[in-house]
């Protein structure tokens, strides 16, 4: 899911106005599980807020802030509000903004990767979306994601004891690829030629976009 | 919703052991409950219950009177299903033979004995072979816990030992690690006048207590999920996990065996009644909770389960199990979508001081500062404490049970390191309001806590 964390509280607290109302919002998707922007969270960064007399504050979570027909639901209370600061991913914060032009939504986290809890408190990185998946071919482990120089072709020969030169906290994804595979007798995998990744289909292309047009409707038939 | 509920529970009790008392605690049981015995290695079987050998606990999942258990025999998986389970870990060392090589050892040897959580009648043979050492030219240190000696007896056995030349900590913190000369142990104790951190190295260290134990059953406890707990908080022999009972070794003389028994056998019994009414502390809300698993994985009991049909957004729910909560509360300050919810009501008011009624609790009867009582100090959560600082304070004091006390495991830890963070965020926002975390137990004196909580920040 998507990880993000609190933004360094001096910026928070740069971004915001001299005084007014603000609605802390949070959303009870990907941000709640990481506990980070849930209702708890949205309502105590509320609560702190209020103890800066300056501020009046109110909070509330929505299902996803990535909806517009959840926004909708928070029009006449924006109506109460001077500016929003919002526990969302980057992607509820624009959606907020888009939906609500009238209105400036302040993003209160950083929207960091997609991972997993690994232990409980503790995400780490597992996808990149590059869009072009290839664990059928590395036996589920993502070197795009997991190493740190997104090398397709086998390791670099910097690791030591399967962690990564860069750092002792990451394993080497390669080693994780060879090790798996070897269990899986696929190795020869490895050894297999295959074109140049499409990066297109990645970030690098530009903005994406995913249409399922079996779903989309047009006026007429 | 908060209302009595009712559970149908297996009557089976499954005991682990090979000892004599574990075999009479099963005869006895068996008499009116199917028991299975389940032991490491072999014991001679019964007529009267279902004998386990060269057996390994490979799964242990459930809650209270439904535990669900895969036990390897011989490498084979076998599953059953019980109400209850006792253990009776072997010890890993004799402690007497310990005690009497080290201390008839002929040169003077630095010598670290630990004794926590053992029955009076061993820390007693204790202190006495101390005694005995350190009148042979031993330098002793024995590190101990003010609940081992509060027994009518230990306080004098202590002090005869103190004349002999023993030095022994009531209070001590402490960590034993190798180095390269032997081992090192590094203990923090108040009773030194501060709090700073006190290297022993020792020659030798002997720990005592019902953490020494076989390695086949370190592994079981550690499949059942319950912490090697060494604290006589709970009685008789129950842990962190309901329907999991332990008899720790070292406890005791023989004479008892019998009461053990008779306490164990009672505890079945009770176990597997007809079903148990009880009514629940707290409970889940299904369409609000995320299933982000967080009650599940921060229960100190093991009470929470899912896997259970919803009507929710994610077909399956999480539920907190009456049988097995212990009611500290530690979801409910942990939930990030405030889907825990709680039949205990709070007093409306100004307070200056929050709680754990097991640690505080004590301390602040006297009444003369505004304060409120919580299960634990784990449930505390920040919109407590946002509640509290939203007064007039700029100070406000929490209390929590010293390190290692908390009765349940770590709520002492999760509310220091709420605290922490909460004060970082206020700290970053420039809001000039702090918590405060006391760490009390009933060795304090409420003069000094209301003196404390008074003082000008």
């Amino acid at each position: 899911m998507i990880i993000g964390d609190l933004k360094p509280l001096k910026e928070i607290r740069d971004m915001l106005p001299e005084h007014g109302r603000i609605l802390v919002l949070g959303c009870r998707g990907c941000v709640t599980v990481c506990q980070t922007g849930g209702l708890q969270e949205a309502e105590n960064l509320a609560g702190i807020l209020r103890l800066d007399r300056r501020y009046e504050t109110a909070s509330a979570a929505v299902p996803r802030q990535c909806e517009w027909e959840f926004l909708g639901q928070l029009t006449e209370q924006l109506s109460t509000v001077d500016i929003v600061l919002s526990l969302a991913c980057g992607i509820g914060v624009q959606a907020m903004n888009e939906h609500f032009p009238g209105i400036q939504t302040l993003p209160a986290l950083n929207t960091r990767f997609l991972g997993m809890p690994v232990e409980h408190g503790m995400f780490a990185e597992r996808c990149q979306s590059c869009g072009d998946c290839v664990l059928h071919l590395t036996g589920g482990i993502c070197p795009i994601a997991r190493c740190s120089k997104n090398l397709l072709n086998g390791p670099c020969g910097g690791s030591q004891n399967g962690r990564c030169e860069i750092s002792k906290d990451i394993e080497c994804a390669w080693q994780l690829i060879y090790d798996r595979l070897n269990s899986l007798d696929q190795l020869d995998r490895l050894m297999e030629i295959r074109p140049p990744k499409d990066w297109s289909a990645a970030r690098d292309g530009g903005p994406r976009r995913m249409t399922r047009e079996d779903l989309m409707i047009d006026g007429d038939e | 919703m908060a209302e009595k509920q009712m559970r149908p529970v297996k009557s089976t009790v499954l005991i682990w052991g090979e000892n004599d008392t574990a075999i009479r605690t099963a005869g006895v049981i068996s008499d009116r409950q199917p028991v299975l015995f389940a032991c490491p290695n072999q014991v001679l079987p019964s007529d009267k219950y279902t004998n386990i050998n060269n057996a390994r606990l490979e799964s242990f999942e459930g809650t209270n009177g439904s535990f669900k258990v895969v036990v390897m025999i011989d490498e084979k998986p076998a599953s059953f299903e019980a109400g209850m389970v006792i253990v009776f870990p072997e010890p890993d060392h004799n402690v007497r033979a310990s005690l009497d090589e080290a201390v008839m050892a002929d040169d003077p040897e630095t010598i670290v004995i630990t004794a926590v959580g053992c029955e009076p009648a061993i820390f007693d043979l204790v202190i006495q072979k101390a005694a005995a050492g350190a009148g042979k030219g031993h330098r002793i240190y024995v590190i101990t816990d003010e609940l081992q000696v509060s027994s009518r007896t230990a306080e004098e056995t202590c002090q005869l030992a103190r004349d002999a030349g023993v030095v022994i900590f009531k209070d001590a913190g402490f960590r034993v690690y190798d180095s390269d000369s032997g081992q090192v142990v590094e203990l923090t104790s108040s009773s030194l006048g501060s709090n700073d951190t006190f290297e022993i190295e020792a020659d030798r260290v002997i720990a005592v207590g019902p953490s020494q134990m076989k390695g086949d059953y370190i592994e079981i406890i550690r499949k059942l999920g319950v912490r090697q707990d060494s604290s006589q908080d709970r009685y008789p022999f129950r842990t962190s996990r309901e329907g999991v009972v332990i008899v720790w070794p070292l406890w005791g003389e023989p004479r008892t065996a019998e009461t053990i028994i008779e306490i164990l056998s009672l505890a079945a019994a009770i176990y597997a009644g007809e079903g148990i009414e009880t009514e629940v502390p707290y409970w889940i809300e299904p369409e609000i909770c995320a299933l982000c698993l967080t009650c599940y994985r921060v229960c100190p009991h093991k009470a929470v389960r899912f896997g259970s049909k919803s009507e929710n957004l994610y077909g399956q729910a999480m539920n907190i199990d009456p049988l097995a909560c212990m009611g500290c509360g530690l979801c409910w300050s942990e939930c990030p979508a405030r889907a825990v919810r709680r039949t205990a009501a709070t007093s409306p008011g100004r307070v200056m001081v929050l709680a754990c009624e097991n640690s505080g609790g004590p301390l602040l009867s006297s009444g003369r500062l505004p304060y409120r009582l919580y299960p634990c100090a784990g449930s505390i959560s920040i919109k407590d404490m946002l509640e509290a600082l939203n007064a007039d304070a700029d100070r406000l004091y929490v209390l929590t049970c010293r390190d290692g006390k908390c009765q349940h495991e770590y709520g002492g830890q999760r509310l220091s390191r709420r605290v922490v963070r909460l004060n970082n965020v206020l700290a970053g926002l420039g809001i000039e309001k702090r918590a405060v975390v006391l760490k009390v137990s009933a060795k304090d004196r409420a003069e000094d806590i209301i003196r404390k909580v008074g003082e000008r920040p």
